[in-house]
C-alpha cells in the first residue's frame, strides 16, 4: 500500500478585513480535506479566489490555519497538534513567476544554495557540496558557468528552470508547484512540463500541482481535486475528473476551456 | 476600392536606438472585412502589440522607423496621416480592449461619470443624452443591473464586469475596428468564455472587425474565423482558423500546437522546440525560423516570402508547394 505524504483534513482560513469601519469576512479555505500519496502528482485546480494558492501558502506555513490539521510524513505541522516544528526543506514550493521569485542581487549559486540555510547541519553539510549543486543546475538543464549570472540574464523559461533548482536543492519529500507554468509562453511551458516530469522520476518526487490550466493539469496529474469559492467540490483521478466529472463545477469549468481540438 | 476594414501591407518597423536596431515587423500581412473577428497569435516578443499599437500609430515616435508597407483603415493611410488626424480616429473609429481592466479604467471616478465621458467625446449628443445613453451601453454589453453598477467605482467590480464596461467604453463611438489585446488573459475560463462570447455577439450586431491578440490558440480557435500566426515579427502562416490551426502547413506552427499538453499521451513528452528565439537586433539571413526548424534543407538560407498554399491559407516557408504568388 503506497503511503500519504500528505494529509489535510478539514482546513479552515478565512481572512478578516475591514472596508469604511464594516467588517468583512472571506472563507478562503472551508473544510478542505485531501491526501496525498508518495509519489504522486496531485492537482488542485480552481478559478482566482477559489483558494488553490492559500492552501499553498498553508502548506508552507506562510499563513496559519484557523481550523484543521496538516499531517505531513506522519508529523502534525499545522493545526491543534502541532508542535511548531516546521520541517523546511522537506517540503519546497514554486511560485507562478521567475521574475518576481528570484533575488535580482544574488547569483544563480546563492539563489540555490539558499533554502540549505534552513536545514540541519548534517544535512547542509551533505547536500552543499558541489557536487549536489552541479548536479541540479544540469538536471534543469542549465551548464555550470551559468551559477556565476544574476538572474536578469536568463529568460523566463530558464530562471524558471532555477527555482526549480532552488527548490530540489534540499531534496524536498513534496514540492508544491503554484502555476509553475502560467507565465510562460506555450514553447517555453512544453519544456518545462518535460523538465517537471523527467525530475519527479529522477528525483523520486511528489508533487502538489496547482493550476488554473485544464490541459496541463490532464497531461500531469495523476488525481485532481477541483476547488469552487474554498470548498474542494470533488477529488477524483484524472481520468475521472476529464472523462466522468460527478460535481457540476466540474462539468462548467471543463466546458468552458476553450480548446482548438473541438467543433466550434 | 476594397472594402477592407484595416488593410496591412508589407509592414516593416524597426525600433532605433542610439547606436543598435532591432527590427520588429518584417513584411507584415493583415486584412480585416467588417463584422470578422481576425485572431493574431504568436509568443512573446512576436510583435502581436506592436501591430496593434502601429495600426493607432501609438508607437513612441523618437525610436520607431517604419522602412516598409502601408496600414490602411478605411482607405486611409495611417502611416501617411498626421497625428491629429489619426488622434481623431482612436476612441472614435478604433476602439481599444486591453489585458487589464483595472490599469484600463479611472480607479476614481465611477462607472458611469468614466462612460459619459467617452459618450460626450464622440458624439454629438447632450449632456442629458449622454447620462440616458450610459445605461443602454451597459445594458448591451450585458451587464444585469447596471442602475447600480454605473454608480459603482472600479475596484467594486470583479474583473470579468471590468472587462465588460471596458468593452462598453470601446464600443460606446460604435468603432469600426475593435482591438482587443489579450482580452481575456486576466480573466478566469468561465468569465473568459462570456468574454468571447460578448465579443462575438457585438461584432455581429454592429459589422464591427475585431483584431483578436491572443498567444492562447484555444481562445483564438473558438472566437476567430481567420488567423494569423506571428514569429519573430513575421506572418509564418495565414488562413482560417480550420486550416491553420487543424491543418496546419509550416513547422512553426505544427510545433507550437504539438507542444501543448492538451491532447498529449501522458506517457511521452511533450514535443518541444529546439534552440531560442532569434536576436532581433541580428535577424539571420533566410528563414527566420530555420535556426530551429527540424526541416531545415538548401533553400531555407534564402528567406521565403508568404505565398498561397491551398485557397486562402498562406504560408512563408519553402517546404510548402506555391499555388500562386501572393
Amino acid at each position: 500500500m503506497t503511503e500519504n505524504i500528505l494529509q489535510v483534513s478539514d482546513l479552515n482560513k478565512t481572512f478578516h478585513f475591514k472596508t469604511k469601519s464594516v467588517k468583512h469576512a472571506n472563507h478562503a479555505v472551508s473544510d478542505v480535506s485531501f491526501d496525498i500519496k508518495q509519489g504522486e502528482v496531485f492537482g488542485l485546480v480552481g478559478e482566482s479566489g477559489s483558494g488553490k494558492s492559500t492552501i499553498a501558502n498553508l502548506l508552507m506555513n506562510l499563513e496559519s490555519v484557523d481550523s484543521g490539521e496538516i499531517i505531513f510524513n506522519g508529523q502534525t505541522i499545522a493545526g491543534a497538534d502541532s508542535k511548531n516544528v516546521f520541517p523546511y526543506g522537506d517540503i519546497q514550493i514554486v511560485f507562478q513567476d521567475p521574475r518576481s521569485s528570484l533575488d535580482p542581487r544574488m547569483s544563480i549559486r546563492q539563489i540555490i544554495e539558499e533554502p540549505l540555510r534552513f536545514v540541519s547541519a548534517e544535512k547542509r553539510a551533505r547536500l552543499s557540496g558541489p557536487d549536489n549543486i552541479l548536479t541540479l543546475i544540469r538536471a534543469v538543464g542549465l551548464r555550470e558557468e551559468h551559477l556565476e549570472r544574476k538572474p536578469h540574464q536568463f529568460s523566463g523559461g530558464q530562471r524558471q528552470r532555477v527555482a526549480i533548482a532552488r527548490a530540489l536543492v534540499t531534496r524536498p519529500k513534496l514540492v508544491v508547484l503554484d502555476e509553475p507554468t502560467s507565465a510562460l509562453d506555450i514553447s517555453v511551458q512544453a519544456q518545462v512540463i518535460n523538465l517537471l516530469k523527467s525530475l519527479q522520476q529522477e528525483f523520486g518526487l511528489t508533487y502538489l500541482f496547482i493550476s488554473h490550466n485544464m490541459g496541463v493539469v490532464k497531461y500531469l496529474c495523476d488525481r485532481i481535486g477541483v476547488l469552487n469559492q474554498g470548498k474542494l467540490v470533488e477529488v477524483a483521478t484524472n481520468d475521472e475528473i476529464f472523462n466522468r466529472p460527478t460535481h457540476e463545477y466540474t462539468k462548467r469549468l471543463l466546458s468552458s476551456v476553450p480548446t482548438m481540438f473541438q467543433e466550434r | 476600392m476594397s472594402d477592407l476594414v484595416l488593410d496591412i501591407k508589407d509592414l516593416s518597423l524597426s525600433f532605433e536606438t542610439e547606436g543598435s536596431s532591432a527590427s520588429i515587423l518584417k513584411n507584415v500581412e493583415l486584412q480585416i472585412g467588417p463584422g470578422e473577428i481576425v485572431g493574431l497569435v504568436g509568443e512573446s516578443g512576436s510583435g502581436k502589440s506592436v501591430t496593434a499599437l502601429a495600426i493607432s500609430k501609438l508607437l513612441p515616435t523618437r525610436i520607431t522607423k517604419f522602412s516598409s508597407g502601408s496600414i490602411l483603415f478605411n482607405g486611409i493611410d495611417i502611416l501617411l496621416s498626421s497625428e491629429s488626424e489619426v488622434a481623431k480616429l482612436r476612441g472614435k473609429r478604433i476602439g481599444f480592449v486591453f489585458q487589464e481592466p483595472m490599469t484600463a479604467l479611472n480607479p476614481t471616478m465611477t462607472i458611469g461619470k468614466q462612460l459619459f465621458h467617452v459618450i460626450r467625446r464622440h458624439s454629438e449628443l447632450t449632456k442629458a443624452e449622454a447620462i440616458a445613453k450610459v445605461r443602454f451601453h451597459l445594458e448591451e454589453v450585458l451587464i444585469a443591473k447596471p442602475e447600480i453598477v454605473e454608480n459603482q467605482y472600479p475596484f467594486q467590480l470583479s474583473g470579468g464586469m471590468r472587462q465588460r464596461v471596458v468593452i462598453a467604453m470601446a464600443m460606446a463611438a460604435n468603432p469600426t475596428l475593435l482591438i482587443a489585446d489579450e482580452p481575456t488573459t486576466a480573466l478566469d475560463v468561465t468569465v473568459q468564455a462570456e468574454i468571447l462570447n460578448l465579443i462575438a455577439k457585438l461584432a455581429k450586431d454592429h459589422g464591427t472587425a475585431v483584431l483578436l491578440i491572443s498567444h492562447d490558440l484555444g481562445v483564438i480557435a473558438q472566437s476567430c474565423s481567420r488567423v494569423t500566426v506571428l514569429y519573430a515579427g513575421e506572418v509564418v502562416e495565414s488562413g482560417k482558423v480550420s486550416e491553420v490551426l487543424r491543418a496546419p502547413l509550416h513547422p512553426y506552427t505544427q510545433a507550437l500546437i504539438k507542444s501543448l499538453p492538451d491532447i498529449a499521451d501522458r506517457d511521452r513528452s511533450l514535443e518541444t522546440i529546439a534552440g531560442e528565439f532569434p536576436d532581433l537586433r541580428n535577424r539571420p539571413e533566410g528563414c527566420i525560423y530555420a535556426p530551429r526548424c527540424p526541416k531545415k534543407f538548401d533553400a531555407c538560407d534564402v528567406r521565403p516570402m508568404l505565398h498561397i498554399a491551398k485557397d486562402l491559407h498562406s504560408v512563408s516557408c519553402w517546404g510548402v508547394e506555391t499555388v500562386a504568388k501572393l
